[in-house]
């Protein structure tokens, strides 16, 4: 194993030597960049051949360590993000399904349950789930979901909240309120009174969006609570 | 007298007066218990020969028996240290890794998408650019993970006077967005023209603002870069790129 590598290192070096007079693309400037910085490390010597740090290099399976281990631990950030954006594409996907004519709710449900399975702490996946629920008329089930997904932005709960996570707190809760009173609408054109859970989440809603600073939502909530349910 | 005397020595050359009646009771179970004994011991002597071989591979059987022990708790000792140096549970799925554990929060899809809008904003081709801002666990800081791959359309640009790499970097934390999001460290991931990982680098913000506004040199920054190479991967992309 360790041969191997120290091979790739000699046949790396040797391309590089003779690659570096003609004009470089994207990776032969990245495999420079490569080069460069395994010689400052001293994994590779001045002449790009192997030295005693290459088998310490080796060793801890071509890692090297900035010394510091909350910025090293980013360096495996890759699969939280692998994570993240498999969780994302199933979300993506199940909004399609939404978005069919008629709508595939139950296909929809079990791709955000999967990516809600993967991430359950990502309340952005949560929120969807719970607001599809709402769709489909499970508005007790939805609410654990909502209720668990809008923690993270309740302003009280979580009062050292980033300019930017509170932005990005109030376009979610908002494009939540904007789907519940779409749910609402839905309900009023067949005839039925709104659902309950819904109402009480749309209040809820509001009130957290007020919380963030968005006042001309606190009245909303109120009415919303007040409203005429069944 | 003489009679008597004569009776006397007799006596005592027959020995002490022993009972008569049980005479011949107690001395047939004792000729039995001799010949018994004796039996055994015969038997003993005739078994004892092949006996002491079988003593012998016994205990070499067990000696085998407590090495091969030996041999297989160090073969499983072995087995689970390179096991957890390879972080095959975290692999595996049977635990979460350390990583996982720091950023399994809600990521910052807004701060994400105003950052790489900020960077493009100011001259940086974000073509085939993913940009993670993950919230860290206990903390108000956050860390900012970006893909650069070229099998979606990413292109360095060769043409800046410093290194284009770096200057990527430094393209994605020099925004408000970033500095809104408190982005503390920066990871950055190259993948080549068919998306297979070349290298992930990651240094802290101030490092890479420090390099940028020439405070430190380049390998003083160089130092607080942590980072993977995948070698083979390099290997694959060197014959490729030559």
């Amino acid at each position: 194993m360790a041969r191997k590598y120290i091979f790739s290192f000699v046949f790396v070096s040797a391309l590089l030597l003779t690659g570096s007079g003609c004009a470089k693309s994207d990776t032969a400037l990245v495999v420079d960049f490569i080069n460069s910085w395994m010689q400052s490390r001293g994994i590779l010597d001045a002449n790009g051949k192997p030295t005693a740090g290459t088998i310490r290099y080796v060793a801890s399976g071509g890692w090297v360590s900035s010394g510091d281990k909350t910025n090293d631990a980013i360096i495996d950030g890759g699969q939280v993000v692998k994570s993240m954006k498999d969780a994302d594409e199933k979300a993506n996907t199940a909004r399609d399904a939404l978005e069919k004519n008629p709508p595939d709710q139950a296909a929809a449900l079990q791709l955000l349950t999967q990516a809600v399975d993967s991430r359950p702490n990502d309340w952005y996946l949560r929120n969807q789930k719970g607001i599809l629920l709402l769709d489909m008329g499970r508005g007790s089930e939805a609410q654990q979901y909502l209720t668990s997904a809008n923690g993270s932005c309740d302003s009280n709960k979580n009062p050292n909240m980033s300019d930017a996570q509170r932005r990005g707190c109030m376009a979610q809760l908002q494009s939540e309120a904007d789907f519940i009173a779409q749910t609402n609408n839905r309900a009023q054109a067949r005839g039925d009174a709104p659902d309950c859970a819904v109402l009480r989440q749309q209040s809820a809603v509001y009130t957290q969006l007020a919380g963030l600073g968005a006042d001309q939502y606190r009245a909303m909530a109120q009415t919303a609570a007040n409203a005429d349910c069944e | 007298m003489n009679t008597d005397t004569e009776k006397e020595k007799s006596e005592a050359a027959q020995g002490p007066m022993i009972p008569e009646v049980p005479e011949t009771g107690s001395k047939k179970p004792q000729k039995l218990e001799t010949s018994s004994r004796r039996g055994k011991k015969e038997s003993k002597q005739e078994e004892g020969e092949p006996q002491k071989p079988k003593k012998k591979k016994g205990i070499i059987r067990r000696i085998f028996f407590w090495v091969f022990m030996l041999i297989l708790v160090v073969i499983i000792a072995i087995a689970i240290l390179v096991g957890l140096a390879l972080r095959l549970p975290e692999k595996w799925g049977l635990v979460k890794s350390p990583v996982e554990k720091m950023f399994e929060y809600t990521p910052d899809r807004t701060s994400a998408a105003e950052i790489l809008a900020s960077a493009e904003a100011a001259g940086l081709s974000v073509g085939g650019i993913d940009v993670y801002v993950l919230r860290e666990k206990e903390s108000d800081q956050s860390a900012l993970y970006a893909i650069l791959d070229s099998s979606q359309g990413f292109q360095l640009n060769a043409t800046t006077e410093g290194d284009p790499f770096l200057d990527t970097m430094v393209a994605l934390v020099r925004s408000n967005a970033a500095g809104e999001a408190k982005v503390a460290r920066v990871s950055v991931e190259y993948r080549d023209a068919s998306g297979k990982p070349l290298i992930t680098l990651a240094a802290p913000t101030q490092a890479i603002l420090d390099f940028a506004d020439k405070k430190i040199t380049r390998e003083a920054f160089s130092e607080s870069l942590g980072g993977r190479v995948d070698i083979r991967n390099v290997v694959e992309a060197s014959l490729i790129a030559f």
